[in-house]
């Protein structure tokens, strides 16, 4: 696997947890796909919504590895997720919201409905980032009609999740990423509770090996807990570098040194 | 059917579903809503319902009704528009928010959580297909071997430029390597990443390192000349 994957997850001061995550790779290792959900809904609802999406996506991975047309097939499997979340029935406020991305080698394909994030990070930089499907990028953005239609509405509320609305349409995009890029996929328990600068820059300077990037996303994922103690939103914060797997040669040499 | 919100500053103070009678705005306790307020008259406004639409009528009020922040006597109210009388703002939608029963509750009562996640309901899909069909369509024109002119959609995070059979864009050349080049998408942008032998160059200047491309420049790889764009259209 070309890539070194990191992964978990905060409760905060909720008292429940309706993050979700996933990180899953095929058979041979060579393609993976990295999942956050983040519920939202009265008693057990947003958790249950967000691990409808899960398990939706977990159960129709098949076609995903040897897909032509990876992003398509995200679309169509993201699209596929909200009929599952919407089939939860009953009125009660069942939402999630859900970013993903695939990784085949070393292109990265993405999807996402709501304002759970992807960053692909490069030398500290962002060289991409989802923009949140909430009424605060539509009025950043405000060049839209309905940027100005929704004034006075909370910043942070979604017009688009899965479980609210028949149809949806994700927002996609694709990457091509080099050697030591980092993609990180979380909630907004980290990025609205955490300056983000500073835990880009602290997760460039991780050594580059499992056990160094997860003390640094564990060390992120407290920091955010730790900013608003009494009212710590749900924290996820999924971590996956690249590093081009050494080739037979290089192997055969440092084997041949050991 | 129709749904109001009325907001006093950021406090949403009450909220309901409108019927087909009129429901009377004033400062009074005998009007359907009331607003407390010096800037309110006794009979202030009306939400009137006429052959299956709204309207918000001035009951002749001293201070004036506003509508998205034009005065007006008497005007049909489509979803997203706002009413602001005095210091409130009445938000006219198509239905009640997802989340309106739990936060708003809240909201109400000062004990917001502004920290929280809610949802806020787009019910007119045609707003939303709106806002997401503008996407940005990269493509490359060159002239191949023959003379005729191609254009090729980038639509892969990496695009290759070669002599290898696998390669997206096909060069010949008796040096030329399997890989000459590739086009790389980064976020928003697309790079040219030059390759061993590859002799690229951007706008006439030969390259060794990633180069950003931007809308309707040129670049070369092994004599071939290209040209990129990459501009919003939409797609619907």
């Amino acid at each position: 696997m070309p890539w070194i994957t990191v992964a978990d997850s905060d409760i905060g001061a909720r008292e429940e947890q309706q993050d979700r995550y996933l990180v899953v790779c095929n058979d041979d290792k060579t393609n993976q796909l990295l999942v956050v959900a983040d519920g939202a809904g009265g008693h057990t609802k947003g958790a249950l919504a967000a691990q409808t999406a899960i398990t939706h996506i977990r159960e129709n991975l098949t076609d995903l590895w040897t897909s032509e047309d990876p992003q398509e097939f995200l679309r169509k499997l993201i699209i596929q997720c909200n009929q599952a979340v919407l089939s939860l029935g009953d009125d009660d406020l069942a939402c999630t919201t859900l970013v993903m991305v695939f990784m085949r080698s070393d292109e990265l394909f993405w999807g996402h409905v709501g304002d759970s994030r992807l960053y692909l990070i490069r030398g500290g930089q962002v060289v991409a980032k989802t923009c949140d499907h909430s009424i605060g990028e539509l009025r950043k953005r405000n060049d839209h009609q309905l940027g100005h239609q929704v004034i006075g509405t909370a910043e942070n509320e979604l017009y688009m999740c899965l479980g609210a609305l028949a149809n949806i349409s994700p927002e996609l995009d694709s990457s091509a990423a080099r050697e030591g890029d980092s993609v990180l996929l979380c909630s907004d328990g980290l990025w609205g509770q955490v300056d983000m600068a500073k835990t880009i820059s602290e997760l460039s300077d991780t050594d580059l090996s499992h056990g160094s990037l997860l003390k640094t996303v564990q060390q992120s994922i407290s920091a955010a807990r730790t900013s608003m103690p009494e009212k710590s939103d749900n924290i996820t914060l999924v971590v996956s570098t690249y590093l081009k797997a050494p080739n037979i040669f290089k192997r055969f040499i440092s084997a041949i040194f050991k | 059917m129709g749904y109001i919100r009325v907001y006093r500053g950021n406090d949403l103070i009450k909220q309901f579903e409108l019927g087909k009678e009129q429901v009377t705005i004033g400062r009074t306790e005998d009007n359907t809503l009331v607003l407390a307020g010096e800037g309110v008259s006794r009979q202030h406004a009306a939400i009137e319902y006429q052959d299956g639409e709204y309207y918000i009528v001035d009951m002749g009020s001293q201070n004036g009704v506003f509508l998205n922040s034009e005065k007006v006597l008497r005007s049909q109210l489509k979803y997203w528009d706002e009413i602001q009388i005095h210091n409130f703002v009445i938000k006219f939608m198509a239905k009640q928010g997802l989340s309106a029963r739990k936060d708003d509750a809240k909201e109400a009562s000062g004990e917001t959580e502004s920290d929280k996640t809610k949802f806020f309901k787009i019910t007119d899909e045609k707003q939303l297909d709106d806002l997401r069909n503008k996407t940005k369509e990269c493509f490359l024109s060159y002239i191949d071997e023959d003379g005729a002119i191609k254009k090729v959609l980038i639509k892969k995070p990496r695009v290759t430029i070669g002599k290898s059979k696998d390669a997206d864009i096909k060069v010949s050349g008796w040096f030329a390597p399997g890989v000459c080049a590739t086009i790389e998408r980064q976020g928003a942008n697309y790079e040219l990443v030059p390759q061993k032998r590859g002799k690229a160059s951007y706008q006439n200047k030969p390259i060794s390192s990633a180069t950003k491309l931007l809308d309707g420049s040129t670049f070369s790889v092994r004599g071939r000349g290209f040209q990129f764009f990459n501009r919003l259209t939409k797609t619907s």
